[in-house]
Order: C-alpha cells, then structure tokens, then sequence
C-alpha cells in the first residue's frame, strides 16, 4: 500500500481541493441582500424585485433583491440547464402563456407569438402572420394564419388569409367577441418619422372569412419637421384574456436636433390615451391627465396610469365600461421615502415603484384606484450590523421588475 | 496444448496466414521456422491476442483464448516492452502487481545469473541485456506455456550462451515452448518439434527426434528439401 | 477494480514530473508577476505621494492586474494536458519500448485500460485545478505581506475568480456548472479515445474513420443547437423537451463511445 501512497494522495488532493475551493466559495459568498417590509402587507412585497449591481473593489456585479434574498444573476444561474429552460424568455416570461402550455400542450405547440393568443372557457385561439415570396405576382404577401381549439372537444380548425396590401403587417392583438375573430394588426411606417398604421381585421368564426378591415385613421397624425406623433397600442396585461378594448398611446415628440438624414434627437411633448372597443368599432379619448413617460397598463376594464410629475405621483384609473375616472396623487414622503425614483411598474392593479430614502434603495406598492400605501420595503444588508453601512453604500438598485 | 487450427491474417492487400494450423505440445520446445516476413511472428501475436484474426481458431488447453490466457502463457517479443524510463526492478514490482502467477524469487535469481543491475534503467540496456531482461520476466511468470518471438537475433555470442544455458536447464522443464526463428544453427539441437512455414501455409512439421532416427535427417536437411526443392 | 485502480496508478507516476513542472511552471510565473506588479506599483503610489489619498488595494485588483502572466501558464498546462490526451496512447506504441504489448497481455479487462486513462486525464486536470486554488491562496498570503494593511481592502472568493478572463471560465460560479462544463469535457477526451482506439484498430484508414467520428459525435451533441432551436429560431419543442433531449444525446454518445472503445480495444486492436 505504501507504494501506491503517492498517487492516493493525488487523488484527494485533486478532487478535495476543488471540493474545498467551492465549499469556500460558498462561505465567502458576495454580499447578500434582502428586501425587507417597513409598512404595510409583507405579501404585498412578494411580487417586488429591485435590480442593480453591487461595487466591488475591481468590477462590479448585477443582482436582484427581493424579499426571499438577493442573486448575482451573472453567476449562480449561469449553468447549461438554467439557459436551456429559459431559452424564449420573450415568450414563457408570462404566466398565463405557461398556464396555457401545462393545460393544452399540444396546441400550444411551436407558436412564437406571445401577442396572438385568446383564451375564454370555450375556446383558445392563435394567430400568427408570416410573410412569403409570390412568385406568380412577383411581391412579398402576408399569411395570416389563424388556429382555434375548442376546449370541449379538443378539435382545432386553422383557417388562413392572404393579405396582398398593405405589406410588412404584423399582428398585435387577438381577441373575440359576437362570433368575430379581432385582429389588430399594425404596419412599420415607411420612414421613421411617421407613426405605425394600425388596422382592425375582423374575421368570422365559423367560416373564418374577413369580414372587415378597418383603418385607424386618428392615429395615424402625420409628423412634420418639427413635430413627430406616434401610436402604439396597450393591450390587456394578460394577454390572452377576453377583453372588449384596447388602448391607444399616442404621444407627441419634439425635434430638439438633427444630425444628419435619419438620426435625431426628440422630447416627448404630450400623450394622450384613446380606447377602442372591438366591439363597436368606437375609438374615443381618455380623459386621462397625462404627462410624459408614463407608465400605463389595462387590465379587464380599467386603466391604470401613473406619472411621475415633480416629487409626485399622479395615479388616475379609468373604467371603460362605467366611465368613472379615479385620480389621486402620492408623494414621496406618503410611502416614506424622500425621493421617488425613475422605474415604475403597473400591475395587479397596483402601482409598483421604485423609491428611495436617505438613499437607501426602497420599493412602494400602492393601490391604483385611490392611492393607498399598500406596501412599503427597503433594501437591507444580510450580515454583521457592522459592516452593513460600507456594503449598503456599495449596493446599487436602480430598477424595479415585478415578477410574473 | 496449443492448438492453431486454420488462421488467416490479412494485412491490406497482403495475405500473411493463409490457414496455418499446427500443435505444440506441453514439456517440448516447439519452433516456427520460415525466412523473414513468413508470418512467424504474426502467428505468435495471434496466439497472445496482440492482433486479430480473420478466421480461424486458437486454443489453449482446449480453452479459447481470453484474459485468462494471460496467466498461462507468456511471451517475450523480440524487442522491450516495459517503459523505458523504469528501473529494471521497478519493472519487477509491475509484474508483481498484476500477475499472480509472478515468482519474484526465480526473477532475482535470473537476475543475479544474467549479472543485471536493479537500478539500472530498461531504457539504458544494450541490446543484449535488453534480450535477457526480456527473457527474465518471461521466464518469471510461472506460466505453462512461454512464447518467445527471435530470442537470438542480434544477441552477442556470450549473451547467447547464457540464454541457451537457461533453455537447458530445468527452468523450462514440463513448460510448452514456441519459439520462431529464421536462423536455426544455434537452436538446432535444443528443440523437439519443427513447424516449417512458407507462403503463409505450414509445408512440414515434424518431431525433430525422430526425423534424425528414422531418417536419418536434421532439421537443415529437411529445411533445404522443403525451401529449394 | 483492484487491476484498474493499479493502472490508474500507473498511469499518474509516469506522469508526475511533467505534471510537477507544469505546476511549478505556473507557481513561478505568477507569483513573479504578482510580486513584481505590487512592487511596482506601490513604488509609484509613492512616487506620487498618493498613498494617503489613492483607493485601496485589493487582492482582486491584482489578479485583475496580472492577467497577462497569470494566463500563459494556464494555457500552456491546457495544451500540455491536450497533447496528451493523445499521447497518453500513442507513446505506448511509438519508440523502442512497446508498452502496449505488455499492457494488451496483461491479466485484466482491457476496458480498465481505457478508463484508468481516463481517469488519469481527469485527475491531472483537477490536481492542476486544485493546485491553481492553493496557489491562490498562497499569492493572498503574500500579497498581504507585501501590502501594507492601511492600503489593502479584503477581496471575495468570487472577485478574485472573475477578475482573471481564464479562471472565470476554468471555475465557474456555479458548482452545477462544474459538472456540466468537465462532464461534457470528459465526454470529449472519451470520443478522443475511441477514436484514437478506431485508428489503431485499422491504421491507414483509421484515421478517417477516427476523424469521422468525431465528426459525428460533435455533430449529434450540437444538434439540439443546430436543428432543435436551442438558438431559439425553431419552436416545436419545448425548453424541458430539449434539456431532455441533449442530455440523452450527451449520454448517447457517452455510452457509444464507451462501448465501441472496449469493443476495440478489446477484439479488433493490433499491436
């Protein structure tokens, strides 16, 4: 035994100095955080992530805080297996597209178009838009395809459209009401300082023939040199769930300065927020008080927006189908905190947003319909009391994400 | 008993064994004979499993050959085949590792008779003690049968004589010896049976002994009958 | 397993002094590069009179700062071991001595052959691993001694990790990772091996055949990327479906190359 002494020593030192080096690295782990409640329902914060990096002494290192603790993203989920099951993120970020994977697996196969979804208790519907070469008309054609399961009795039916003009459609939204089939469809302006057209298609159900085209024209403002206006739409935030609207963001830029032919700089002037129902075809405005950089979402019914004006929040929401609109407005020191900060995010119907106080990152969880103070968490150190000063003041959360 | 019954071995184009089957028997020295490139030493990696077959069977002690074959047969190739950067009695110590038919006392025993150095390293050996090093883990093995692939060639005279004196002696005693050569002069008198090869097929094989007593031939009698017809 | 574990003995003794200069190697370029960065360095702190005022010096800092020396011996032991992956075969046939004779004949499974080679490699690849850790530490130490306390801040594990580009790559955060990255590299030195066992087998057209197979292997283990969509331009399956798959097809191509390499070895080798 004494022989082969110098290669069992090999051995352990081989692989228990790498065991070691990784128990190690365990230990001297960065520096953790946690997102810890001050006032208010702690469930409220669950939903909470505050993104930033930490400064180390050389380089510095992305992490998310929340109420579980904090990870380096970069490294502890960087491995073969986590980046296989999170390939698509755009697509199976969202709940109820993962929701409806686990309950019709084979129907949600190979669809890549996270807008084109509607699911209610009898039907779930995909529809998709493909561009090909014609060769007999010597253009490029858009095929809508459009695939709708019956959830009763698990048939599918695919229908399919040719749309010859206009060309590089894409579609934004699906929903369903009284046997038609909604497409909002928009096309890329054919400059960049024009705004997107925004098209309504509407097909029939059972025969799955167009009924009707219908061009936005409201939206579509032309810009001029000095101005730009744009449209964009807000579906629901779930957005594969029934709904009789969807909302418009038109905003308007300013050119500030031109450099050369395509490239400029801009401010945003003013938006305005228009709701169209698939129903009625109607397109009327919002009496939504707006300012620049908003954040808005709808869900079901109601709008909600916020907008950061001076050291405030305005809050307005809107219920489409009653047309009551509730306003209220938060200040900083409202959520205990001595500055708001530029990341905000609507959903749930509640306002997520990022704070801070005696810079010390925080993150607010208020009610969208009368500004209540749901929820109110800070950032703290996860560790000795006397070391939490120096690693907090290294730690910087500059955003806000509110897990799906 | 090993028994070589109809082997064929193709190199390329070349065909090397064209059926070649022969005995050798417990307790006698059996030797190939045939020029260079007859096929000898094919016939002695075949048996050892160093090269496959394309037909044909080896059996060894009616067993066919397997891992097992390992602890009754021992070859000694015609050139080292211990690294060269071991000491001789490290290579001693291999042997001992992986063979439980090793007999240490008969090897330090050879070793002392051959006038090796222990710590001398293989790969500094001339030539000659490379052959009796060879030999001595060969012949070290307590196994039935010992394979030994040109023991004499290149050796010096002295260096031969020492061998040959080894090959007398009890130390072979109730062993198989199979042995190729393409020189028979100096072995002439030591072995029993002769297995003549040519062309990759067996032209003649013979008990030596009786081949001298019945017809009153040698071996090199009977070579040149069979080789310049 | 007795037989396999002398083998794998065997295999690491004949290696030791190589293994030792590559080690020492290493310990003399990086500890001279550390040394002499930290001494120049803090010559011209002083210089410029900005030992007072300058932000402290870390452990990490200096990693980050050698990079250059750090890695030449790192991708040298790399080479070194790649070569021999290689080597470790072939130098048992070329030269005066045929070790191959004798290890072909010994009284074991020819298998164990095999694998107390591959054991071997990824032996020495830990040990060079573990001994660049101990050397870490060592170069803490010193650079604590030549750093004067009032100028030097503690570096994390992980900082000192990710401030060399090698060592980010060499030791991931994630142990899971570990295993991954040296499993799949395991993989590759077996898919070496068999296809070095394919060209010792046949020899003249062995190599093509030892060529196409590693061809082939690298081909199915990629394929996930290349037709499955992992690149995500192709959605039929979906992201639990391809793990699945590329691990069966990573343990498809290990098993095959296990198999046909004893198979080799075993009945179809020529000496």
């Amino acid at each position: 035994m004494k022989r082969y002494l110098f290669s069992i020593v090999f051995a352990v030192f081989a692989v228990g100095g790498i065991a070691v080096s990784y128990i190690y690295s365990a230990i001297d782990h960065l520096p953790k955080y946690r997102l810890a409640a001050v006032q208010g329902n702690p469930e409220e914060g669950r939903a909470v992530e505050l993104l930033g990096s930490y400064y180390g002494s050389v380089y510095s290192y992305a992490l998310n805080v929340n109420e579980i603790g904090s990870s380096y993203s970069q490294y502890t989920q960087t491995n073969f297996r986590h980046n296989i099951l999170n390939t698509r993120p755009w697509f199976f970020r969202y709940s109820d597209i993962r929701q409806l994977v686990k309950e019709h697996r084979p129907f949600m196969r190979n669809r890549s178009n996270s807008n084109g979804f509607y699911s209610d208790e009898e039907r779930l519907i995909y529809a998709d838009t493909a561009r090909t070469y014609n060769e007999a008309s010597k253009s490029t054609i858009t095929i809508l395809s459009i695939s709708i399961l019956d959830k009763a009795t698990k048939q599918t039916r695919e229908y399919e459209l040719n749309i010859e003009e206009p060309h590089n459609i894409l579609l934004r939204d699906v929903q369903f009401t009284d046997d038609r089939i909604h497409l909002l469809m928009s096309v890329y302006p054919s400059d960049r300082m024009s705004s997107d057209s925004i098209y309504h298609y509407a097909v029939g159900l059972s025969d799955g023939e167009l009924k009707s085209v219908e061009k936005l024209e409201q939206l579509a403002l032309n810009s001029d040199d000095e101005h730009i206006y744009r449209a964009y739409a807000i579906a629901d935030s779930t957005s594969s769930a029934p709904n009789d609207f969807v909302i418009f963001l038109q905003y308007e830029e300013k050119i500030t300065s031109v450099n050369g032919v395509d490239s400029y700089r801009s401010e945003r002037i003013s938006e305005r927020f228009y709701a169209y129902s698939y129903r009625t075809g109607e397109l009327s405005a919002l009496p939504i008080k707006s300012g620049d950089r908003g954040v808005g979402s709808l869900d079901g019914n109601v709008f909600a927006y916020a907008v950061k004006q001076d050291e405030e929040i305005m809050l307005s929401s809107y219920d489409l189908n009653t047309g009551v609109l509730n306003e209220a407005a938060i200040t900083a020191s409202d959520m205990g905190a001595t500055e708001i900060g530029n990341s905000m995010s609507i959903a749930n119907n509640r306002l997520y947003v990022l704070i801070t106080k005696d810079r010390v990152p925080m993150a607010a969880v208020v009610d969208i319909h009368n500004g209540e103070l749901l929820y109110a968490g800070e950032a703290v150190y996860v560790g000795p009391d006397s070391e939490a000063e120096y690693r907090m003041g290294r730690l910087h959360l500059l955003n806000l994400k509110v897990k799906e | 008993m090993i028994e070589v019954v109809d082997i064929h071995k193709r190199y390329l184009r070349k065909k090397v064994l064209s059926g070649v089957s022969f005995t050798a028997e417990k307790g006698q020295i059996t030797c190939l004979i045939g020029i260079n490139g007859a096929g000898k030493s094919t016939i002695l990696k075949a048996i050892m499993g160093l090269i496959p077959l394309n037909s044909g069977s080896i059996r060894i002690d009616g067993e066919q050959t397997g891992k097992a074959v390992y602890e009754k047969a021992a070859f000694v190739a015609d050139h080292l085949t211990m690294p060269l950067a071991m000491k001789l009695s490290e290579g001693f110590q291999f042997m001992e590792e992986f063979y439980e038919s090793w007999d240490s006392e008969r090897a330090c025993e050879l070793m002392q008779f051959f006038k090796l150095d222990p710590k001398e390293r293989i790969g500094n050996l001339s030539k000659g003690n490379a052959a009796k090093y060879s030999l001595l883990l060969g012949l070290s093995q307590d196994t039935e049968y010992v394979l030994m692939d040109e023991p004499f060639s290149g050796i010096d005279m002295f260096s031969k004589e020492l061998i040959t004196e080894v090959f007398a002696s009890e130390l072979m005693g109730e062993r198989g010896v199979l042995l190729t050569t393409h020189e028979i002069h100096d072995m002439e008198y030591l072995i029993d049976k002769a297995v003549l090869l040519q062309d990759g097929v067996v032209r003649k094989s013979f008990n030596c002994e009786d081949m001298r007593s019945s017809e009153g031939k040698s071996v090199t009698d009977v070579m040149r009958e069979v080789y310049q017809p | 397993m007795n037989r396999y574990l002398k083998l794998v003995h065997m295999e690491i003794y004949r290696f030791r002094y190589i293994l030792g200069g590559l080690m020492a190697l290493t310990a003399v370029f990086q500890i001279s590069a550390l040394v002499s960065t930290l001494l120049r360095e803090l010559s011209r702190r002083e210089l410029l009179g900005e030992n007072a005022s300058g932000s402290p010096l870390s452990f990490a800092w200096a990693v980050a700062s050698t990079n250059f020396w750090f890695i030449i011996p790192m991708l040298i032991c790399i080479a070194v071991i790649a070569m021999y992956v290689f080597w470790i075969w072939y130098r048992d046939w070329v030269g005066r001595s045929s070790f191959i004779y004798r290890l072909l004949m010994l009284p074991t499974s020819r298998r164990h052959i095999y694998l107390a080679k591959g054991t071997a490699i990824l032996l020495f690849i830990l040990s060079l691993l573990s001994f660049q850790m101990v050397l870490l530490l060592v170069e803490n130490m010193i650079f604590n001694l030549i750093v004067p306390a009032e100028l030097r801040v503690e570096s994390f594990f992980a900082e000192i990790i990710q401030s060399n580009l090698a060592l980010k790559v060499l030791v991931p955060q994630s142990f899971e990772q570990f295993f991954y990255a040296y499993g799949l590299g395991m993989l590759a030195v077996f898919v070496i091996f068999t296809a070095i066992m394919l060209e010792r087998c046949y020899r003249g057209i062995g190599i093509l055949y030892g060529i196409l197979y590693v061809g082939a292997c690298v081909l199915v283990v990629t394929s996930p990327v290349l037709f499955l969509g992992l690149d995500e331009s192709i959605y039929y399956f979906y992201p639990g479906e391809i793990l699945a798959i590329a691990s069966a097809l990573c343990g498809i191509v290990l098993v095959i190359s296990l198999l046909l390499g004893f198979r080799l070895l075993g009945r179809k080798i020529t000496v």
